[in-house]
């Protein structure tokens, strides 16, 4: 393909990547994405209240986070729920979708477009949905930390299966039946089957599939929103009360923890699903 | 694929936990507010479903058409923006060498991944009054005024007395510029994966018959990927009307959009049944605008299939 | 001979008795088979794509419920019985080698599953990968493997169940091409050194010719001919058989004229006029089709002494190597397929136009009657 590598030859009549505007578009485009971010990381870092003056490096501002009781609360609450969510959301999920995979059942084209509802419908409409139905049921309030949780937590975990199902639904689609076959052909029970060979084969879907949800419940704000109350409140419904109030160092610091676990939960699934994908097996179909 | 009642005990097992969940914790508070926006509030808390139409009636209110209008309008700005600026990305992308492919979407993902609430306050951070843009702009405002002092002209002002901060914030603007900030990603995406599966042979063979680059876009790019496009379109679309955060967060007093009417029906208003009247009718547009896609894709296939 | 072994007084491993497999509406995938397998045959099922062949391995397997009729392995009736609890074992098309267990494990999982003691175990899997050559190889991976290795460690895995039939999956379709021709042979020896019967499906003539004792040969679903190699080749059964092994000139008889004195049969082709066929039993007026393999003809530049012969221009020709496959056609405007072999090096000396006489024995004509 790439004949003359050495020399720089003009762009072929393809190579709109090898264009000028065009990499100033894309340039552009990531300054425009990745600026605002990035100011706002950056002064985290800045030893000054005011703000916008670079005064030197300084991690104050992560420490009076540290030290703010109601922001650490909201922070351990985020994670208590993200966790409980995430559990809860791969066991589903992967259920979903092995049932979706396998089994030819009446009514399944509206089975699935219910399962994707909730990726689909805006935030907002689930969330007074939330909101509406724990009120109506007259779900339990006042309770101790962490059962006070479980409204979010349920909630969480209602938006966050689809995702799961859908990731691993996505890795069964390459899944070449006849390793199941072989398994039962070689003495397995279905069970015994299911454990040796379908699990470790969905392994990295449902791993990937846990971090999106992880990532899903500790970025979650409008449906958490809905469903916190004074005494249940988490990071981002945190963040968003001060955010209000003003733009403190602070603020700036707590967002760069939340941005640094996204990145690297992220990063983690990326890896482990470019893994995968290098590792097909050639099979039928 | 098995058929369920060949085995029941496995189905069973893999079938019934999700679709309880689903059925509970999803199906029945949507169904729970639909109800809703078929009732009357009575009293403080109680809401009883009596079958009436008025809260969609009320919808009709040329208050609330107006806010329903102004949504459509930030929504449908901010897909042409996302469109117009998404294109030239994906091209770049798709015909990026293959090495720098995987790095250039990862970055398109990576702000996806990233806090919703911390990217809107990173704009907010940058764009108030006391922000790092007019920060920079009085910076720059003071040079230019000791320069013009340094020449002679500082007694003549003319660059005004004082620095003047740039009102960026809290403005209708402000909104649009957030929600692209926001979906630009939902945009690129689909038209990378509509983009990258057109053959290249089509464009070269456009080329090689005679066509300009300008005329091959035309004729042969935009029309292979308009699928990619609908869905994009939709799939920016979707997030932006029905979008909480950007305009409670960045927009004034007249840059509400429906999301935050409903929001205020439900916390302070507290009149439910007309939020509820609100929030599926949201849903309504949601539905018919995925229906449109699912249209486009199935006309897709049948294109492929022929 | 294999006629000897075929008749013994052991009752065959594999009986399949009228067996239908329909998957819903239409034509059944498979249709009312009748076969026996012998212990210790190598047996090929052949036939084109979507012919049964799979299903029915897969009936065997246990992977497939008959729709109607009877299968019977080692004596005993199998409808009901679950693919892990039976007493044969499978190769698949894909190997379906677990990608995620080591060579060992992946050998020794059958063992697991059914709880064989960890020293048994061991030997067992030792000896099965010995027997196919792996050994060494036991704590690598499958993706490090090459196709031929996974291959074997597919046919180790089921070996070492010690299975009374051994079923293999179109079992060389995915090596390539020089690997297969390798392979061939060494699943005929392995067949031979374990003494299990094995069933293997494939759609390749070649393949089954080269390797089976005998041949079903499978069309629509139903058995058209169940012969040893040699037997199908040389004397199919039908048209499709004689059409689909090998390359074939197929004639279509108008009528027949009777038998002349010696006692044969003299069909009466458009074209070629009245041929005489060796064909001692009775045929029924109408729809028989006569047929001679390509290399079954002479060509020569001038009249041979013979009684069927025929001048024909060469059409067109083809080389292939070791051959040369010549496209004729007659005076009496029939075409006629032609395969020389290139005894000789040198260049072809052939070309379009030329005059040449045609003729076969009519012992190598085939009556075709279905």
């Amino acid at each position: 393909m790439s004949a003359a590598a050495g020399r720089r030859l003009a762009p072929g009549p393809l190579e709109y990547g090898r264009r000028a505007w065009m990499r100033l578009t894309l340039l552009a485009t990531f300054v425009f994405l990745y600026a605002p971010i990035a100011t706002l990381i950056a002064f985290s870092f800045n030893d000054s209240r005011r703000n916008i003056v670079w005064r030197g490096f300084t991690f104050k501002y992560y420490e009076k986070a540290w030290n703010n009781d109601s922001l650490i609360e909201a922070f351990v609450n985020s994670l208590t729920i993200a966790f409980v969510s995430t559990l809860a959301s791969t066991v589903l999920g992967t259920l979903a979708a092995v049932a979706l995979w396998r089994f030819r059942f009446p009514f399944k084209g509206p089975h699935e477009a219910a399962m994707a509802l909730p990726i689909v419908i805006p935030e907002i409409c689930m969330g007074v949905a939330m909101l509406a139905f724990f009120a109506r049921i007259g779900w339990p309030t006042g309770l101790p930390w962490p059962l006070n949780l479980g409204a979010i937590t349920i909630a969480h975990i209602s938006f966050s299966f689809p995702f799961v199902a859908v990731v691993v639904r996505a890795r069964l689609a390459n899944f070449n039946r006849e390793l199941d076959e072989a398994a039962r052909d070689l003495g397995a029970s279905e069970w015994q089957a299911f454990r040796d060979v379908l699990v470790p084969y969905m392994l990295p879907g449902l791993v990937a599939g846990a971090l999106l949800a992880f990532t899903l419940s500790l970025d979650d704000f409008v449906i958490t929103f809905f469903t916190s109350g004074p005494d249940t409140v988490t990071f981002p419904v945190k963040v968003y009360s001060m955010v209000r109030f003003s733009v403190t160092p602070e603020v700036n610091a707590a967002s760069t923890v939340l941005i640094a676990i996204t990145l690297l939960i992220t990063g983690i699934a990326l890896w482990l699903q470019g893994r995968s994908g290098a590792r097909q097996l050639p099979g039928k179909g | 694929m098995d058929t369920w009642h060949a085995h029941r005990r496995a189905f069973w097992t893999f079938f019934l936990p999700p679709t309880a969940w689903l059925v509970l914790f999803f199906l029945a508070p949507l169904a729970l507010v639909w109800g809703f926006s078929f009732g009357e509030k009575r009293g403080l808390v109680e809401i009883a479903i009596n079958g009436t139409l008025e809260n969609y009636v009320r919808a009709l209110d040329p208050l609330y058409l107006r806010i329903f209008g102004k949504s459509f309008w930030f929504a449908a700005l901010t897909t042409l923006i996302c469109l117009a600026v998404g294109f030239p990305v994906a091209v770049a992308i798709t015909f990026a060498p293959p090495r720098w492919k995987p790095i250039l979407l990862l970055l398109t993902i990576l702000p996806f991944w990233t806090n919703l609430l911390i990217r809107t306050y990173a704009l907010i951070a940058v764009l108030r009054t006391r922000g790092y843009v007019n920060f920079a702009a009085e910076w720059g405002w003071e040079r230019a005024d000791a320069a013009l002092a340094w020449v002679g002209l500082g007694d003549l002002h003319l660059l005004g007395e004082r620095f003047e901060p740039l009102a960026m914030l809290y403005n209708n603007t402000a909104v649009v510029f957030g929600l692209v900030y926001v979906h630009l990603p939902f945009m690129v995406l689909p038209l990378y994966a509509a983009l990258d599966r057109l053959e290249r042979s089509y464009l070269e063979a456009s080329l090689d018959l005679g066509a300009s680059q300008l005329r091959t876009f035309a004729s042969v790019v935009v029309p292979l990927a308009l699928p990619g496009i609908v869905s994009g379109v939709i799939i920016t679309f979707i997030p932006a009307l029905g979008s909480f955060l950007t305009p409670d967060l960045l927009g004034g007093t007249d840059s509400q959009m429906i999301a935050n009417v409903i929001e205020r029906q439900f916390k302070s208003a507290n009149d439910w049944p007309f939020g509820a009247a609100l929030s599926f009718l949201l849903m309504y547009v949601t539905f018919f605008a995925l229906a449109l896609r699912a249209a486009a894709s199935r006309g897709r296939s049948a294109m492929e299939a022929a | 001979m294999k006629e000897v072994r075929g008749a013994s007084t052991e009752p065959p491993i594999v009986e399949i008795r009228g067996v239908t497999k329909r998957f819903g509406a239409g034509r059944p995938a498979v249709d009312s088979v009748d076969l026996e397998i012998p212990r210790g045959e190598l047996f090929a099922l052949l036939g084109p794509s979507g012919c049964g062949k799979t299903t029915l391995l897969r009936m065997l397997a246990g992977f497939e419920t008959p729709t109607a009729g009877e299968i019977r392995i080692d004596g005993a009736d199998v409808a009901g019985v679950p693919p892990n609890r039976r007493p044969v074992n499978m190769v698949f098309q894909s190997y379906a080698v677990f990608p995620h267990m080591s060579v060992f494990d992946n050998v020794a999982y059958g063992l697991k599953v059914t709880g064989a003691p960890v020293a048994e175990r061991r030997e067992r899997v030792r000896e099965a990968l010995g027997l196919v050559r792996l050994d060494g190889l036991e704590a690598r991976k499958p993706d490090q493997l090459s196709g031929g290795q996974r291959q074997r460690v597919a046919l180790a895995r089921a070996l070492v169940k010690r299975p009374r039939v051994l079923l293999l999956d179109e079992p060389l379709s995915a090596l390539d091409a020089k690997l297969r021709e390798a392979m061939r042979l060494e699943l005929v020896n392995l067949r031979i050194a374990v003494g299990i019967t094995f069933v293997f499906v494939t759609h390749d003539q070649d393949e089954a010719l080269s390797m089976a004792d005998r041949i079903a040969v499978m069309e629509h679903g139903r058995v058209r001919q169940v012969a040893d190699p040699a037997a199908l080749y040389e004397y199919p059964s039908c048209r499709f058989v004689a059409d689909f092994i090998g390359k074939v000139n197929l004639f279509e008889a108008s009528a027949s004229a009777g038998r002349d004195r010696e006692g044969r049969l003299v069909l009466e082709v458009p074209g070629l006029g009245a041929l005489p066929v060796p064909h001692p039993e009775p045929v029924q007026q109408g729809e028989i089709g006569l047929a001679v393999r390509p290399e079954k003809l002479r060509l020569g530049e001038s009249r041979p002494d013979a009684e069927i012969v025929f001048e024909a221009t060469v059409e067109d020709f083809a080389y292939y190597g070791s051959e040369t496959r010549l496209f004729l056609v007659t005076e009496g405007g029939v075409r006629l397929s032609a395969t020389v072999p290139n005894t000789d090096r040198g260049p072809v000396r052939i070309e379009r136009g030329a005059r040449r006489f045609v003729s076969w024995a009519p012992a190598d004509t085939l009556v075709l009657t279905e």
